[in-house]
Order: C-alpha cells, then sequence, then structure tokens
C-alpha cells in the first residue's frame, strides 16, 4: 500500500475530522452540526465493521485450532477454541435472529456469560484487597505518605474510630477538604493540559507512534 | 453564525500559539531543558533485566477505549509501547503487549511492528502471539494471572488509563516477580501504582513520555509549551481567586463562559 493512503491519509483524516469536531464546541453552526453528527455516525460503523472483521479473525484462529484439537500453546487449547466458538455463535445467532432483549438472548445470557464474569470479577477482588495491604506498607516516604492519610479517614468512617479518637472528625475533613481536594485539582489541571497538548500535537501529525512508518 | 463558550475558545487558541511556538523554537535548534524522570529512564533497565532472565517484556495498556475523554492517555501509551518495542528488538527481548480494549489492538500491531521493525528485528515480532487481548477488564486481570502462572515475564509495564483493574494487575505482577513500572492518568488509581510499582510517572509525566524519549526536537518543545501552558494556567488561577476575594464577580463569570 503506497505511503500517501497508509501515512498521509490517516493524518490528513484525523486533522480534518478533529479540527470540525472541536469547532462544534465553541461555534454553532447548522454545517458544523451535520457533519459532527455524520462524523460519528461513521465512527459507529467503522465500529460495526472492525465487529464483523473480528468475527472472522476469531473463526480463522480458533477454527483450526478446535479442527484439529491443537494442544498449543496450553494443554486442552482446543476446548477452549471451542466453548468460544460455539459462545460467540450462539450470541451471534441468538442476537441477529431474535434480538438483543429477547428471552432466550437473556437466558443464555444470564447461564453462560454473567456467571464466568462474576468468577473473574471475584477472583479480581482478592488480588485487589492483597493489592491494598501491599501498598499500606511503607516501604518508602511516598507510602507513608500514602498510609498515613489513608490510615486517618480508614478510622474517621470506621464508628469506632471517632470513639477512640474523638478529634479524628475535623481533621479528616481538612485532610479531605484542603490538602486532597487541592492536589487534585492541580493534577486535574495538569493531566487536562497534558491531553489539550497530547489531541493537538496528534491533530497536527507531531504524536505519531501509531502510525506506519516514514515515508 | 453564534460563538460559544468563548473562554474556552481563546484558551485554545493561547495554546495553539504556544504550540506553534514551541515548534518555531524547535526549527531554529532550541533544545529544552527537561528533567530526567526515572520511571522513563527505567524502561531500558526493565528490558534489560527480561533480557537477563531470559523471560518477555509485558506492555499492558489501560483499559480506555479511543475516542473518549481518556483518549491521551491511551495514544502515549501506545507511543510508548512502540519506543520500548524498539528497546526489545535491539536488546533481544521478547515483548507482549496486553490490552482489553479492541479498538486498540490495530494501533499496538502497528506500534510494535514499527518498533521491532526500527530496532532492527521485524522477525521478533508475532501478531498471533505478542498482543494478549482480553474481552473487558475483569477478564483483563484474569488473563493476566493465567499469563503470569504459565510464563511470567520478568518486567512489566503499564502505562494507559487504569481503573479498577489497575490494583489487581499491579498485584498479579509484583506476585509473579516482575519489575514494575506503572503510570496512569486516572487519578484515583494513581496513588496505588505509586505505593506498589518500582517507578511510577506521576501527573502528567505519562504525556510527555512520548516527547521525553524522542530525538524529534519538535516533539521535545511541546513539553516546554505544556510548560508556558501550565504557567497561564496559574496566573489566571490567582487571578480568579484574588478577584473573588476582592468580591469582582464578574471576572469567575466571564471565565466560565
Amino acid at each position: 500500500m503506497s505511503v500517501t493512503f497508509r501515512r498521509l491519509l490517516p493524518l490528513y483524516l484525523t486533522f480534518i475530522v478533529a479540527v470540525i469536531i472541536a469547532l462544534r464546541s465553541f461555534v454553532v453552526h447548522p454545517t458544523l452540526a451535520l457533519l459532527g453528527t455524520t462524523f460519528l455516525k461513521w465512527s459507529s460503523l467503522i465500529r460495526a465493521i472492525t465487529v464483523g472483521l473480528g468475527f472472522i479473525s476469531i473463526l480463522l484462529f480458533h477454527g483450526p485450532k478446535l479442527v484439529s484439537r491443537s494442544n498449543d500453546p496450553i494443554p486442552y487449547q482446543w476446548f477452549y477454541s471451542g466453548t468460544t466458538l460455539f459462545g460467540m455463535f450462539l450470541f451471534a445467532l441468538l442476537g441477529v435472529g431474535l434480538g438483543v432483549r429477547s428471552s432466550s438472548y437473556l437466558w443464555w445470557y444470564d447461564v453462560f456469560y454473567r456467571p464466568v464474569a462474576g468468577l473473574s470479577t471475584a477472583v479480581s477482588g482478592f488480588f485487589a484487597l492483597t493489592a491494598m495491604y501491599r501498598s499500606f506498607r511503607i516501604r518508602s516516604l511516598e507510602s507513608l505518605f500514602l498510609v498515613g492519610p489513608a490510615l486517618l479517614i480508614l478510622l474517621y468512617d470506621a464508628p469506632i474510630g471517632t470513639i477512640l479518637l474523638p478529634g479524628i472528625g475535623p481533621l479528616a475533613d481538612y485532610i479531605f477538604l484542603y490538602i486532597a481536594a487541592s492536589a487534585f485539582r492541580g493534577f486535574i489541571v495538569a493531566a487536562s493540559l497534558g491531553t489539550i497538548l497530547t489531541s493537538m500535537r496528534t491533530i497536527i501529525g507531531r504524536e505519531k507512534g501509531y502510525l506506519p512508518e516514514e515515508a | 453564525m453564534i460563538f460559544k463558550n468563548m473562554f474556552g475558545l481563546l484558551l485554545t487558541i493561547v495554546y495553539a500559539v504556544i504550540l506553534y511556538i514551541a515548534i518555531q523554537r524547535a526549527e531554529k535548534g532550541v533544545t529544552p531543558f527537561i528533567r530526567k524522570i526515572p520511571a522513563l529512564d527505567a524502561i531500558e533497565e526493565a528490558v534489560g533485566r527480561s533480557v537477563e532472565l531470559g523471560k518477555p517484556t509485558f506492555f499492558t495498556i489501560g483499559g480506555a477505549s479511543m475516542g473518549g475523554t481518556w483518549t491521551g492517555g491511551t495514544l502515549a501509551a501506545i507511543s510508548m509501547a512502540r519506543y520500548t518495542a524498539d528497546i526489545c528488538s535491539r536488546k533481544g527481548s521478547k515483548m507482549w503487549t496486553g490490552t482489553s480494549i479492541i479498538d486498540q489492538v490495530p494501533l499496538i500491531d502497528e506500534a510494535m511492528r514499527i518498533g521491532f521493525l526500527e530496532g532492527g528485528d521485524p522477525e521478533a515480532y508475532n501478531y498471533e502471539t505478542d498482543i494478549k487481548w482480553f474481552p473487558n477488564q475483569m477478564a483483563y486481570i484474569a488473563g493476566c494471572a493465567g499469563l503470569y502462572a504459565r510464563s511470567p515475564p520478568a518486567s512489566q509495564i503499564l502505562l494507559g488509563s487504569y481503573m479498577a483493574e489497575c490494583l489487581a494487575m499491579c498485584e498479579v505482577a509484583r506476585r509473579g516477580g516482575a519489575f514494575l513500572i506503572g503510570g496512569t492518568d486516572y487519578r484515583p488509581y494513581m496513588p496505588y501504582m505509586i505505593a506498589i510499582c518500582d517507578y511510577a510517572l506521576i501527573g502528567e509525566e505519562i504525556f510527555i513520555a512520548s516527547a521525553y524519549v524522542s530525538e524529534d526536537l519538535a516533539l521535545k518543545n511541546t513539553i516546554w509549551a505544556e510548560d508556558i501552558a501550565k504557567a497561564v494556567m496559574i496566573v489566571l488561577t490567582v487571578i480568579g481567586a484574588l478577584s473573588n476575594v476582592i468580591g469582582f464577580s464578574d471576572l469567575i463569570t466571564w471565565f466560565g463562559m
């Protein structure tokens, strides 16, 4: 594919679309509104096409593994590939045929997908808890700054905290309202400026880590 | 034609002018002073560790979809994936990239492919095995846990907009004995990154990461532009606070237009 299509076209498209979408935030004009809405519709259309491509890609990747009863890269890979394909075809057929609000689709969703999703969330919850414990250990000066106020807030939120330390309320409020809030606002301003300038760099084609190689 | 959000428009124009001046400075050959950012310098160290241990480097990108509020952080992370792929290619380390957002996959593929090409070993990258995609946030954690159980990476770099998955992913990596570098632009999880990771990017450092590691003088000058923009913001904040103190509320109203 030529450099024009692979590199320059995405740059020009990014510039034109981003400028029009940005102008919509500042100028009220029917043409701009129409263009903006059209671009958003295109975006949805591209997403729909990528779903189709993803369907084919999954079929091409997992189909041969199922047919050849492959154990690569992990034992019983063919079984996992088969389950993936079964789930994909099942939900695609039910969703397209009966609709995503139909009782059949919802029943399969509840018995097939939801328990698996719930299980992975529950497992993740334990990881998060031990990570909390790890982050509450004082390894460095930064950890001390995290742990100190965090313990104070934990005590403040627990009923026993205010009984043990009656003066903790005003101190916790002070940390929340002044120290934490001001630090967070400073961060929000800095992060917003970072986002704006990263976006501007992307719009003018300077941020090009995601684009094909130079001509 | 009716204008709205006038003050926002004015600020956008001011930032665009600052960015233009920064690019002009680059064309004149001006190199801005940029302080050392240990977390970014440690990426070479992380890849070096992977090479020494003969294990992969795992680069995970935060779970924010493209086109939303957090696109900036995601784009910055993808640029850094390209930079890391370049180092891995030069040093001879295997690199995996993980994401839970399907929209990111083509961009990551392109970044990885080019990174390995620039590093001189394009054959070392395999799209089918080196991009790990997990269909949702919690599956991202479970998938990473499985990966660490089967073939633990030596180092993990977590960049982008991490939300609820942040804590658990750091924990999984830490249990797997990985060297951790983290950075997120999602405020509530930043303290955990700082507490758990060996090196962390703080605040907006994630946005300047690609410019920091780049040889492009224009990109480096955009860091200078960001500092000037910050100075403008500080001046406006002080003016706003003072005008509020003296009771001149019209200015605050105008700022909000």
